[in-house]
């Protein structure tokens, strides 16, 4: 195993790992392949699952127009290769032997064909194979089905997130979230056990577990019941609390939402937000105008909890009001430019033509050769030494080693 | 590479060879130390006596155990920092610099999550960093990075969730969005600055070089919005349309029915997915109703068409049943289904989280015996483990500036008396 060369480029450089594909191993991969290493994702013939998951291009479906899978899998390479064909096991094994790092299914999932990664760790002693499953590998729950839905309601994202009334349903954080929390989890313990193997040559299993993962994930939620045994309640745009909290998303004059953020409750903080209604002349139009006076004066002891408690309010609601008077991004602007952490709630579209990312360098065009098209994709979320590792288009089933070139 | 030569403490693997200078703090800054620490690195928390480090939030906000208050008494700090060293440093004080410079030389890693500027204004830029430990790795992770035009400006979880695309995605239609009800994209900084600091570490291995890494959560945030995102790039098809947010639904992977009803009790509901027609037909038995055997919905196509009325349904269905029973009726016959679970539900009663080990137990002098995050994975020859409740306020001054870095007892009185440490 080269576990990387002496003058590598970037952190995974030289490093090689094989995915085999699925709904919960792409972003690994993704963020392998950002890392530097040399990924390869392993598809049966037909192609994997997630090539039928969508958007496709255009809105034809078809294993070649799948957005999703072009999103996952770029910066790998590809290779096809039927695991159920005893044909073929020779093939995989000689394969592995390539590889310093196996992403795959878990325990379960693999001896279902016909794999086992503890053995073909033994096999390969310097192999690390990071199993990704539901539960874990020998969980009593490891028959169960699951989805990125049921996963987030078991998990303890969905009680968390929802509105004030309660008659709505909990609502899931956004479709796929499980792949995205699990695959930084996987890249940890495969990189932990990487640094291990560097010094000691051997490799070993990193076992996954979806649903563990995602209760580690819940913030707020998981401590105060480990704490004090209290349970957290779901609030509009704003943290699941023990005790109902004022709201922090209001609608902007323009009729988009913003965030107000954590005002600081202090005295110069009192006074730019005086100065800021002053600009607008909407002193005398905020009913709290005098409270902000009496703490930009140092009138109001903010030593005592429930006056500082109640200046805070005060400000949250004085920044939820000049909301009310303005555009959402100017909003978000001047409140920022002025020292408050508010936000502006954006769509997708919003951020390709967010000024920040542009000036980050976050958007890069890759063409597409199949499509025949450029695609706006985002730039590796991670720069080393200054640099983030361009990544060119997902592998196609016909021309697996495709790769595409890059350009910001 | 120069080390000090004070041993390890316990030198396990995998991580154990490694010591952070960590200056950060929230859940995205301590949340990644602490996944480290949890491996065996060994994590010293520097903090500010001036404030009593309530620059960090936790430091000044519960869940607390009971009627006291401090520094010393939130569980959320705990959680946070478990299995870390804590000193105290003025770095007002030309003292606390040079002892900062001190601890630095003896380093693999610094981290931190100030606000852009902050860590150059008190003269540890990397560059001046690397005077002092020429190999080490700084990782920089703040909400908005540091260039660009919001690099000064102030962020939380929740208001980079915004600014990021994904408060946007998650809410039902026809009403605003609901966001997240925590601070998802601190765990996900965390993360990734965990993740960062392991992949420079390997990087140094193979060529004995550090590195700067500034991370920003909102460029972390976009790379999560994956699919909706190709939907605007390729499709030019914006999210903000009428019908969305839909999080409940199944947009791009296309399983109906596939949401989130009510069921028997307060607040209590129960979420469930078709993946394909043949689990629809094992629901359907379930059901057993006249309504769920339309030959309408047999396909996916058919129950798409229908989807608001076929919700409609399920809901009068469910309202009336047992959760857990429904879901485990339902698992019973292939269909993947879940109650949503209260912390009581995945923390005390679920087997998987138990045999995990997931929430180990810690003693805090003020929390008493109290459980904190595991992690999501476990490694099958150099597993994580964790032992000790997080560091209060100042506790290890003795054992990081008397036995790492070489004070006396004395000196190490004059500088606590002056307020250095």
């Amino acid at each position: 195993m080269s576990f990387g060369a002496q003058h590598q480029t970037w952190p995974l450089s030289g490093t090689r790992v094989l995915e085999l594909a699925s709904e919960y191993t792409g972003f690994a991969g993704l963020l392998f392949a950002a890392l530097g290493a040399d990924v390869t994702v392993l598809e049966p013939p037909g192609g994997s699952a997630t090539r039928q998951f969508g958007p496709f291009a255009d809105d034809v479906p078809g294993p070649e127009r799948s957005l999703w899978w072009r999103y996952y899998n770029r910066g790998k390479t590809g290779v096809v290769l039927d695991l159920g064909d005893p044909g073929s096991r020779t093939e995989f094994d000689q394969l592995l032997s390539t590889f310093d790092v196996v992403v795959g299914p878990g325990t379960r999932a693999a001896n279902n064909q016909g794999l086992s990664p503890a053995a073909i760790c033994e096999q390969h002693p310097s192999l690390i194979w990071v199993a990704l499953s539901p539960f874990g590998s020998d969980s009593a729950r490891g028959r169960e089905p699951v989805t990125d839905l049921t996963l987030q309601a078991g998990g303890g994202q969905l009680w968390s997130c929802g509105y004030d009334d309660h008659r709505l349903p909990p609502v899931r954080g956004g479709e796929g979230h499980v792949a995205h929390i699990v695959g930084f989890q996987a890249v940890i313990g495969a990189l932990g056990a990487l640094l291990s193997a560097i010094h000691s040559g051997r490799g070993q299993v990193v076992d996954v577990s979806l649903h563990a993962t995602l209760n580690v994930t819940t913030e707020l939620a998981t401590y105060e019941w480990l704490v004090r045994g209290a349970t957290v309640q779901r609030q509009t745009g704003r943290h699941a609390q023990v005790e109902p909290t004022q709201r922090t998303q209001v609608r902007a004059g323009d009729g988009r939402y913003v965030n107000t953020g954590v005002p600081v409750g202090d005295t110069p903080s009192s006074n730019r937000l005086l100065k800021w209604l002053e600009e607008l002349g909407l002193q005398t139009a905020f009913d709290d105008t005098f409270l902000l006076e009496l703490a930009s004066s140092g009138k109001l002891d903010l030593a005592d909890p429930a006056i500082a408690s109640e200046l805070l309010s005060v400000q949250r609601a004085c920044l939820g009001f000049i909301a009310g008077q303005m555009a959402a991004h100017e909003f978000f602007i001047e409140a920022q430019e002025r020292g408050f952490s508010a936000g502006i709630i954006n769509a997708a579209e919003d951020l390709i033509e967010d000024q920040h990312l542009k000036a980050r360098g976050m958007w890069v065009n890759i063409y597409e050769p199949d499509l025949d098209r450029t695609i706006i994709y985002p730039a590796s979320p991670v720069a080393f030494d200054g640099v983030r590792r361009p990544l060119g288009p997902a592998p196609s089933l016909t021309d697996p080693q495709i790769r595409g070139s890059q350009s910001h | 590479m120069s080390r000090c030569e004070v041993p390890r403490p316990d030198g396990r693997e995998p991580l154990g060879r490694y010591r952070i200078c960590d200056l950060s703090g929230q859940v995205a800054g301590a949340g990644a130390t602490r996944i480290l620490a949890s491996l065996g690195a060994q994590v010293i928390r520097v903090e500010d006596p001036v404030t009593q480090g309530r620059w960090d939030i936790l430091r000044r906000s519960g869940p607390y155990l009971d009627e006291h208050r401090g520094v010393d008494h939130g569980g959320g700090f705990n959680n946070y920092n478990a299995d870390k060293l804590g000193v105290t440093l003025n770095l007002r004080d030309p003292r606390g610099r040079q002892l900062l410079q001190r601890l630095v030389r003896c380093c693999d890693v610094v981290t931190e999550n100030f606000r852009t500027g902050v860590l150059d204004g008190l003269g540890f830029s990397y560059e001046e960093l690397k005077l002092i430990k020429p190999d080490i790795i700084l990782v920089s992770n703040s909400g908005f990075g540091h260039d660009g035009p919001y690099s000064g400006y102030r962020s939380w979880g929740p208001v980079i969730q915004a600014v990021g695309g994904l408060t946007h995605e998650v809410g039902l239609p026809s009403t605003e969005p609901a966001g997240w009800g925590y601070s998802f994209m601190d765990h996900i900084g965390a993360a990734a600055g965990a993740m960062s600091i392991l992949a420079a570490l390997v990087q140094r291995e193979h060529t004995g070089r550090g590195q700067a890494i500034d991370l920003s959560a909102m460029d972390l945030a976009v790379q999560l919005l994956g699919p909706a995102l190709m939907d605007v790039s390729v499709n030019r098809r914006p999210r903000r349309r009428d019908g969305r947010p839909d999080s409940n639904r199944s947009e791009f992977v296309g399983m109906v029915p596939h949401g989130v009803y009510p069921v028997a009790g307060e607040d209590c509901w129960i979420a469930l997915a078709c993946r394909d027609d043949a689990d629809w037909q094992a629901m359907r038995s379930v059901i057993d109703q006249p309504w769920a055997f339309d030959c309408d919905l047999d396909a996916v196509s058919g129950r798409r068409a229908a989807e608001d009325r076929l919700s409609k349904m399920i809901a009068a269905w469910t309202a009336t049943r047992h959760g857990e029973d429904t879901a485990l009726r339902l698992r019973q016959v292939g269909v993947p289904a879940s109650v949503v679970a209260r912390p009581r539900q995945r923390i005390e009663e679920d087997p998987a989280t138990t045999e995990w080990g997931l929430w180990p137990a810690v003693d805090h002098p003020n929390l008493g015996r109290v459980r904190v995050d595991g992690l999501g994975f476990h490694l099958s020859a150099t597993d994580w483990a964790t032992h000790d409740a997080a560091p209060c306020l100042g506790q290890h001054n003795r054992t990081v500036f008397g036995e790492l870095l070489g004070l006396t007892d004395t000196e190490i009185d004059v500088l606590a008396a002056d307020g250095v440490i």
